[in-house]
């Protein structure tokens, strides 16, 4: 029985699989799963600049639906992207202990 | 018994993917599983039917031998006959120009929003491939 979901998205935004992720993690957080949503590697992209108006609203609709966003800390950093610098507020920073008890915790856990 | 559902994000050619969901599910479907697959992104792209070329392909035995590895409709129509449920998303279908053709027998058009939702219900297990 599946009763959270876990989205990691490593793609940047541009990469079809991102929009995807970011897609699925709405569909699930509204289908009645709690999701958490976590950018990593390149996919903290997706969480600053200009981003594609339907990746934005997808996201803010997704917290906005009480999804938990997160994004690895080590990616941000690795990439010279300051947290102060996201566009959305609420990020959770995460350590890659965060990161595998995320991965414990999730249901079921879907790389994108 | 368990119900996997596989969200399925290559297509049948760019890596092995694709082809090891099917045998993972061909698999799981002889040990008395219950099998959902998901096609989303590239992965739809294996939710249609073949359009065979009439004329003279200009392949020859070998390399008609090595692509014929790649395609996965026969296999994916056999999965379905088992009782696999395999949806597709018509939004990913619709980027790549597909949207209108026909589906395998057993594929189902769909959508991230009902049709995986619909599928984690009663899975055990769900992961992406791709």
């Amino acid at each position: 029985m599946i009763n959270n979901v876990g989205i990691i998205v490593r793609r940047p935004v541009g990469d079809e699989r991102a929009t995807l992720g970011i897609r699925t993690a709405y569909a699930t957080q509204v289908g009645g799963y709690p999701t958490c949503l976590v950018l990593l590697e390149d996919g903290v992209y997706c969480l600053v600049g200009a981003l594609p108006e339907y990746d934005r609203n997808m996201i803010n609709m997704f917290q906005e639906n009480e999804g938990r966003l997160a994004c690895l800390g080590e990616s941000l950093e690795a990439r010279g992207i300051s947290p102060e610098k996201l566009s959305f507020s609420g990020v959770e920073i995460l350590d890659r202990d965060d990161l595998a008890e995320l991965a414990e915790d999730s249901d079921s856990l879907n790389l994108f | 018994m368990a119900t996997i559902t596989i969200t399925l994000l290559s297509g049948a050619v760019e890596n092995e993917n694709a082809d090891f969901a099917l045998r993972l599910s061909r698999a799981a479907l002889a040990k008395g599983h219950k099998v959902n697959i998901f096609l989303f992104g590239n992965g739809c792209n294996l939710a249609n039917k073949e359009v065979p070329y009439s004329g003279d392909r200009g392949m020859n035995e070998a390399l008609t031998a090595f692509m014929d590895t790649f395609r996965l409709s026969a296999r994916l129509e056999e999965l379905t006959s088992q009782g696999a449920e395999v949806a597709t998303c018509h939004t990913t279908e619709y980027a790549r120009g597909t949207e209108g053709c026909a589906y395998l027998d057993g594929v189902e058009r769909g959508n991230v929003g009902s049709s995986l939702t619909k599928f984690l219900i009663n899975s055990d297990v769900a992961f992406t491939l791709g």
